[in-house]
């Protein structure tokens, strides 16, 4: 069948029906369907964009590298395994160490220590029964003691004594006063 | 016939699951062998795809093993599997958008020395036993680039997903997170402008020859 050439589509009808023939107009449509010539433009325009696209692979260069992909990650069930794994570890270490502790103190030093416990609740007893007794006796504070003068605090027999001697114990002195007595 | 294989064979139009299927299905499971398969299967698109954008084949590895990477992070939240291809795209683009922000953060606070440019063609040379189909390799990404360049960001994108990736409309709608209609009409625009500059194009079809 023979086609008019003022019928003939342009370059840019031609890209058309490259990329979407159904966008033509009916009348093109059919004039592409039975003219040889515009079949033949739209192949060799194919065929220029099929080259251009095979020489670009050609001409692009090769790559070597190798892709390496993540390191495998373990999965959480084994994760969670593992964890209990070392926590039950660490506990019962533990354990072990703190029992091997208390089996190495020699029995004696416990010993020792439970009677020098013994001694100091023993003191602080004895302390404690002489305030009472102490209190038992006399009732009021020692500062009202020193106030009424019933206790004098550092006034004893050798201190009054010393103040106003006794005549027979200070015959000493006495002779000493006497006439004819050498002084030294 | 190797997944890659029955892939290339697998049209847009076709409802049948691609051959990768179970395979994302094990390694949403939790299988690292069934995702070091879609590794396999899918690092050379991937690198490919990134070193269209970054022209630069150290970056396009270091950007590829972040895609799989999160890939292989994100893959259990993946609703739709059968959708594993445009989705790992969508990654890719995201990580390479990503990497031109920065680039160009970097760039304001460095002087344009083309320093960088230098070393990259210097250790290609280098590494390349033949320099002659090394500068016309490197002549030919300078045109793309001269080309695409010039292209509204959507419609490079568009452009490169479609006739430099491969995707079909409906993949590339997915990566985009667009539809059909608009994906269509970026592509036209792209194609259009494409075209138009004849110039590079036929140093383009030179390359080609």
């Amino acid at each position: 069948m023979s086609c008019k050439k003022e019928n003939h589509p342009d370059e840019s009808q031609l890209l058309l029906a490259i990329v979407d023939e159904a966008k033509l107009p009916d009348s093109i449509r059919e004039h592409l369907s039975l003219c040889p010539r515009c079949r033949a433009g739209i192949k060799k325009i194919g065929q220029d964009l099929n080259n251009l696209g095979q020489t670009a692979r050609q001409l692009a260069p090769a790559t070597h590298r190798k892709i390496s992909l993540p390191v495998e990650k373990p999965s959480r069930i084994y994760i969670w395994m593992h964890d209990w794994r070392i926590s039950f570890g660490a506990i019962a270490t533990a354990a072990v160490v703190v029992l091997m502790i208390w089996l190495s103190i020699p029995d004696t030093i416990l010993y020792e220590d439970s009677l020098d416990v013994m001694a100091q609740v023993t003191w602080d007893d004895d302390v404690f029964i002489t305030e009472i007794n102490m209190l038992i006796e006399n009732t009021m504070p020692q500062v009202y003691l020193e106030i009424i003068g019933e206790y004098y605090v550092g006034i004893d027999d050798e201190f009054i004594e010393f103040v106003v001697p006794d005549l027979e114990t200070g015959s000493l002195s006495y002779n000493n006063g006497r006439k004819g007595a050498k002084s030294c | 016939m190797s997944p890659r294989i029955q892939e290339k064979f697998h049209t847009p139009g076709d409802d049948t699951d691609p051959p990768w299927m179970p395979l994302v299905k094990r390694a949403k499971a939790g299988s690292r062998s069934a995702f070091s398969e879609l590794v396999d299967l899918f690092q050379d698109d991937i690198f490919k795809m990134v070193f269209y954008r970054t022209r630069t084949q150290m970056d396009a590895e270091d950007i590829t093993q972040e895609v799989f990477m999160q890939a292989f992070r994100k893959l259990s939240g993946l609703k739709k599997v059968e959708r594993f291809k445009s989705w790992l795209f969508s990654i890719a683009i995201n990580r390479v958008r990503d990497f031109s922000r920065k680039k160009r953060f970097r760039a304001l606070f460095k002087m344009p020395d083309g320093t960088d440019e230098l070393k990259t063609a210097e250790s290609q040379i280098n590494d390349n036993p033949e320099p002659v189909n090394e500068l016309m390799r490197q002549d030919f990404w300078k045109q793309i680039g001269l080309i695409l360049d010039k292209l509204p960001r959507m419609e490079r994108e568009v452009f490169l997903l479609r006739f430099m990736d491969h995707l079909n409309i409906k993949e590339i709608s997915r990566a985009l997170k667009k539809s059909e209609s608009t994906i269509k009409t970026h592509l036209y625009r792209a194609l259009v402008k494409f075209r138009k500059s004849s110039t590079t194009l036929q140093i383009l079809r030179e390359e080609m020859t």
